[in-house]
């Protein structure tokens, strides 16, 4: 897996034993990130950003849901997480085609219109 | 003439929905959204994308600004004429502005509000080719804005209701298809910008030393790149 780099603040995120970790420059003390560590930092700034870190170390951008922090049940990190959430779909076509139906658009419009409303997810089908 | 090609260029869009407290209001002046750089923005409507839709039951509202830059740093006097040229594709039914973008060096989430809209750039433009490119004619403050700044920042918006804060109503898509910088070659985001030549230097005598070559009374003169 990659690491990731921010440069503005020298911190660099890894793997480590199948937790997300973080390092300073000239530090080799790593960290885990953890809920509370995300809670008391003005770095990472949403959880959009700390999922686009997990996927790229990690590859997987559920790891925040994975992991138990709160507030993420209403979040969509998979396709499935997608279907799940949306009322009364078992597919992800009947999800496009319930935004086609219920504001009468095309089906690219609508595909645009669930991934704009689910910007966490990662390996679309549609 | 000098054509300067964008940089920096994608959207920061904010999508909110009525059980997050949206509201058209609560759209159109939010401090953050989602970033998408020049590489995954939707060509067919990235351009002033104005969508109110629902979604599981629920209404949503999306806001959509472009955002670009042009090294302007080797341009010293006032541009007599500048043009920003954006070649169109996709959909047609956004009218744009152009007003001054205050965005970070490197787009992100919290630029969604680093615009000026009280420093209009261009005019509304209200037609809008999808096969070829389309042209604002920058006013009076955006020239003197190349000249005084090495990064001329700019926003690119809806002119009808994110530019005059109108409420787009229910179930809204306005939305304009254009080609960021990640485009081939000839469709990319420029500005043609035409700087007026300096005097020209004229002689009263020329010579050349130690040559016999001596020009006097004549209409000889230079001029300056």
């Amino acid at each position: 897996m990659s690491q990731y780099h921010i440069s503005s603040s020298n911190l660099t995120f890894s793997l480590y034993e199948n937790k997300i970790v973080y390092s300073r420059e000239n530090d080799s003390v790593k960290k885990e990130c953890t809920e509370y560590w995300f809670n008391n930092q003005n770095e990472i700034h949403s959880l959009e950003e700390m999922s686009e870190i997990s996927y790229i170390v990690s590859g997987s951008n559920s790891y925040i849901k994975d992991n138990g922090w709160s507030n993420t049940s209403n979040i969509a990190f998979t396709e499935s997480d997608v279907v799940n959430l949306y009322s009364g779909a078992k597919t992800i076509s009947d999800v496009v085609n319930d935004v086609m139906s219920v504001n009468s658009t095309d089906e690219e419009d609508a595909i645009q219109l669930i991934k704009d409303t689910n910007p966490y997810v990662k390996g679309w089908s549609i | 003439m000098a054509d300067i090609y964008a940089t920096n260029d994608g959207i920061v869009l904010k999508n909110i929905p009525a059980t997050s407290g949206g509201s058209w209001d609560a759209a159109r002046d939010a401090t953050t959204g989602q970033v998408f750089d020049a590489s995954s923005v939707s060509t067919t409507t990235g351009y002033g994308r104005i969508r109110i839709f629902t979604y599981s039951g629920v209404e949503r509202w999306i806001i959509q600004r472009v955002y670009m830059e042009f090294d302007t740093s080797g341009i010293t006097t006032l541009p007599t004429d500048a043009t920003l040229k954006i070649y169109g594709t996709g959909q047609n039914n956004s009218d744009l502005i152009v007003v001054k973008g205050t965005q970070s060096d490197s787009l992100v989430a919290d630029d969604y509000d680093n615009l000026d809209f009280g420093t209009v750039y261009s005019a509304e433009l209200a037609t809008w080719s999808t096969s070829g490119y389309n042209n604002f004619t920058l006013n009076s403050t955006a020239l003197a804005a190349i000249r005084d700044n090495n990064d001329f920042k700019i926003a690119i918006i809806n002119y009808d209701y994110d530019y005059l804060d109108v409420d787009a109503g229910s179930n809204a898509r306005h939305e304009t298809g254009g080609y960021f910088s990640e485009a081939d070659s000839q469709y990319r985001p420029y500005i043609d910008v035409t700087e007026e030549a300096p005097d020209p230097v004229a002689f009263n005598e020329f010579k050349i030393k130690n040559s016999n070559l001596n020009i006097k009374k004549s209409n000889l003169k230079f001029n300056p790149k």
